[in-house]
């Protein structure tokens, strides 16, 4: 884990120095190109931050297509970029001949091609705000946001480094200290727990446990994720740069699409923008304003959405089926969410109303939970989990059994979510006092060196 | 500014609260020079485990570690071997010689490997003219011949998993040097003393969560024997099993890994380059695992013939012992490691009657009181 070497630490408190000493913290240009690039050499190695310098740069290319007035010179740099991300990324569709065997699968290539598309498509053909060579390689390669995100948009970005905020140190400290704790302490004891569950998959409760284990599984991603999250969104601000939140309490989310619109917010907003949108402008344009053409239509754009999230997730066959059940899921949503658009809803919803609504986040979440298991399942193993779903005991006593049992971790579960939601924020100053910082410094230096084993790297990394 | 202060801050706190952690430490690790002779507390032949440290893996690591550079111009006398040598009592066997100090490094799970590795180690520490003025005892077992590997899947010895294991250490297997010079490894080491007993804490969590989660399930759907929180003594037949799972390669009738002898070779060769002396024991065996595994009487021999053929001087003591002397397989009982310190004494006595120059430096000179006569008295 990169966040862990003791390189990291130098590097990291340097940063933080040099952004001290420096009248406009890490935003000059210079400043935060040369960071990014010591970064990518320091913990990538070269062969990897050539890698991403060399995409970046044909993604520069692209954008000078663009900028000439080529007109299918978008189509082109997108659709190279695709191409080039397939073929580096590997992904096992792709005949052997294609794929680079010697070369290494670069960390945070995903989040560079959400840049390099994002500038291709929104400032492309705007002279005004498309950035320069340096501009852009600083904004696609930039050291805060490169191995775990999140995305964030270019004019936010430029506008961030304008104002260069000096936020409060000691937050920003606990919200770094306190992403430590999530990666290192609590999300490998998820695993953990994850892992004796997935042992006992066997017999006759086989399934329930399997469907447990990816209930679990979802919450060790959120921890690992989310403390990775608060690790640079922390560092960033120590160097007086923000990035944006990407999780705003997931278990809190009753539905498919607020499930999205809570979990990995900066992805979901990239793919709505980037394919949503252009997809239902495109589908309104072909087809007659009718309510119901109106739900087929968004129904469809929502389903390819989330095809392509699934797939994004991962270069293996499994996870384009994950992405094909994200996508029915999102469909099935959206197509209950406009069948109740009609109806009258009550002023105050009654207990039983707000049981469905428990119910029907459970079924969310169970969903959701299931769908992603190609993270820790192989396809045989994924797909026997599908197929096994149509059991008759499985599908009449084991799932909704297991249904009711997430609906009740749910309330147990979501008042302790809130509450760690706030820790490192304004909401709980005590917890962001000196002593406390170095109490919580003190554990993690306890179980980074006590323990031998390192911890769990990004969720995505080995994807 | 407000960063720099906040920083400093945070870390005049954390280095405050480090320090508060490791005050406890000193109860049980207490300051020690690097001229006090190096000690492995008596967790094995007193069976009381008071110490701080997991395990004398985990101890050894630390304290020569914690004990570089060593004083050259005292005389030692130093035991190398595995679990079962570490029985003998240091401390007592000094009367045997005239040894300013005895250091007893016998560590568990060792192969000639790893024996080897802890001698480069001492080397270190004692630089050429303390090693030069030491006499090495070699104390050997049938499982000295594994090869690294046979026991857990590793590359790595026991004891270079142990170094890698405190982060202080780094490099592939056979090649695990310190991260920093020694003088600063010393400082390190100090300040990780709160994690020396961390892997306890851990370990002992693990165990009596496992005996609780073995209990429930007892509990809720009895079948067999209920689960104990101590280890119940060895029945013979469990002895020989977890011996042949010892001997991955061949079982209990063959022991040999050919590196492991050729070790054994290069390991005499360096003791004898450094200008040490060298003695090879063969520890105690019990009468019916010699019988039921054949290996030991293959391991035996091919000592004896090497001592011979390399002119070592070779103590035998694998028939001293009865087998109430054991706790299990292969282990001396409490009682036991005194009356095994005692023969090693009275043994190490009786060569140098008849080769005076066997133990090297650290030899009783002709005529000095106690040469010829037996270490008995001065001994439990």
């Amino acid at each position: 884990m990169i966040f862990l070497d003791p390189l990291f630490a130098v590097f990291c408190l340097t940063t933080i120095l040099i952004a001290q000493f420096s009248p406009r913290g890490l935003a000059p240009l210079a400043l935060s190109l040369g960071v990014s690039l010591l970064f990518m050499l320091l913990f990538l190695g070269p062969v990897q931050a050539a890698i991403l310098l060399g995409f970046s740069a044909i993604g520069f290319a692209g954008l000078q297509l663009v900028a000439r007035g080529y007109r299918a010179g978008l189509a082109i740099g997108v659709g190279g970029l695709l191409l080039l991300f397939i073929v580096l990324k590997k992904y096992s569709f792709l005949p052997e001949a294609l794929t680079p065997a010697h070369l290494p699968v670069a960390i945070g290539l995903s989040y560079v091609l959400f840049r390099l598309i994002h500038l291709l498509v929104e400032h492309g053909a705007d002279a005004d705000t498309r950035p320069g060579l340096l501009r852009h390689l600083g904004y696609t390669l930039s050291a805060h946001a490169l191995v775990s995100g999140p995305f964030q948009r270019y004019d936010e970005y430029e506008e961030i480094r304008e104002r260069a905020t000096r936020h409060e140190p000691l937050p920003a400290m606990a919200r770094f200290v306190d992403g430590l704790l999530k990666v290192v302490i609590v999300a490998p004891l998820i695993q953990g727990l994850h892992a004796a569950l997935e042992r006992h998959g066997a017999g006759p409760l086989g399934y329930a446990v399997l469907l447990v284990a990816a209930l679990v599984w979802v919450v060790y991603m959120y921890f690992n994720f989310s403390g990775y999250m608060d690790i640079v969104i922390g560092w960033a601000r120590l160097c007086r740069l923000d990035l944006p939140e990407n999780f705003d309490r997931p278990l809190l989310a009753n539905g498919f699409h607020e499930f999205w619109s809570r979990w990995h917010m900066t992805m979901t907003h990239w793919f709505k923008t980037h394919l949503f949108n252009p997809l239902m402008i495109a589908f309104g344009r072909r087809f007659a304003p009718t309510r119901r053409m109106a739900m087929i239509c968004s129904s469809l754009a929502f389903f390819f959405t989330f095809l392509l999230v699934g797939a994004w997730h991962g270069p293996t066959t499994p996870f384009l089926i994950c992405g094909l059940l994200l996508g029915l899921g999102a469909t099935a949503n959206q197509i209950s969410r406009e069948t109740a658009r009609g109806r009258k809803k009550p002023a105050a919803p009654g207990a039983g109303a707000r049981l469905l609504t428990l119910l029907g986040a459970s079924l969310t979440f169970l969903y959701i939970s299931v769908a992603v298991s190609p993270f820790w399942l192989d396809q045989r193993e994924f797909l026997g989990l599908l197929a096994s779903t149509l059991k008759p005991v499985n599908l009449l006593v084991l799932l909704p059994s297991t249904l009711i049992g997430t609906a009740i971790a749910l309330l147990v579960l979501r008042p302790i979510e809130s509450r760690l939601h706030v820790v490192g924020q304004a909401a709980a100053p005590v917890l962001q006092s000196a002593p406390l910082i170095a109490l919580r410094v003190v554990v993690l230096a306890l179980f980074i060196l006590g323990f031998g084993n390192a911890a769990p790297d990004f969720v995505y990394q080995g994807i | 500014m407000v960063t720099l202060r906040a920083l400093l801050k945070v870390g005049v706190w954390a280095a405050l609260l480090w320090l508060l952690l490791m005050l406890p430490t000193y109860r049980y690790w207490p300051l020690e020079t690097s001229a006090k002779p190096l000690h492995l507390s008596k967790v094995v032949y007193e069976h009381r485990p008071y110490s701080i440290f997991v395990s004398h893996l985990q101890e050894a690591v630390y304290k020569l570690a914690s004990k570089c550079p060593m004083p050259p111009a005292r005389t030692r006398l130093i035991l190398l071997g595995g679990s079962g040598s570490q029985a003998f009592y240091p401390d007592f066997l000094g009367d045997a010689t005239a040894a300013d100090e005895v250091s007893n490094l016998s560590l568990p799970l060792a192969n000639f490997t790893q024996i080897r590795q802890v001698y480069q180690d001492l080397g270190a520490c004692l630089g050429a003219d303390g090693l030069r003025n030491s006499t090495v005892v070699l104390i050997p077992s049938l499982m000295s011949f594994t090869r690294t590997g046979a026991r857990r899947e590793s590359a790595y010895s026991f004891y270079e998993l142990e170094k890698l294991k405190t982060r202080l250490y780094r490099g592939e297997a056979d090649a695990v040097t310190p991260r920093l010079p020694a003088p600063l490894m010393r400082v390190l080491v100090e300040l990780w003393r709160p994690l020396i007993p961390m892997r306890g804490f851990i370990n002992a969590v693990r165990d009596e969560t496992a005996y609780l989660r073995q209990s429930l399930k007892w509990r809720l759907r009895p079948s067999g024997p209920a689960p104990l929180r101590e280890r119940p003594a060895l029945d013979r037949d469990l002895s020989l099993r977890l011996i042949a799972d010892f001997l991955p390669d061949a079982g209990v009738d063959r022991p040999f890994a050919e590196d492991q002898v050729a070790e054994l070779d290069g390991l005499v060769k360096r003791i004898r380059a450094a200008g040490s002396a060298v003695v090879i024991v063969d520890q105690p065996a019990q009468a019916w695992l010699r019988e039921a595994a054949p290996a030991f009487a293959v391991a035996r021999q091919t000592l004896r013939r090497y001592a011979q053929a390399n002119d070592v001087p070779y103590i035998d003591l694998t028939e001293t012992a009865g087998d109430d002397e054991f706790f299990d397989a292969l282990h001396a009982t409490p009682e036991a490691s005194a009356i095994w310190t005692r023969r090693l004494a009275d043994a190490l006595i009786a060569l140098q009657a008849t080769q005076p120059s066997a133990l090297g430096v650290v030899a009783r000179r002709a005529g000095a009181p106690g040469v010829g006569a037996p270490a008995s008295d001065a001994l439990p």
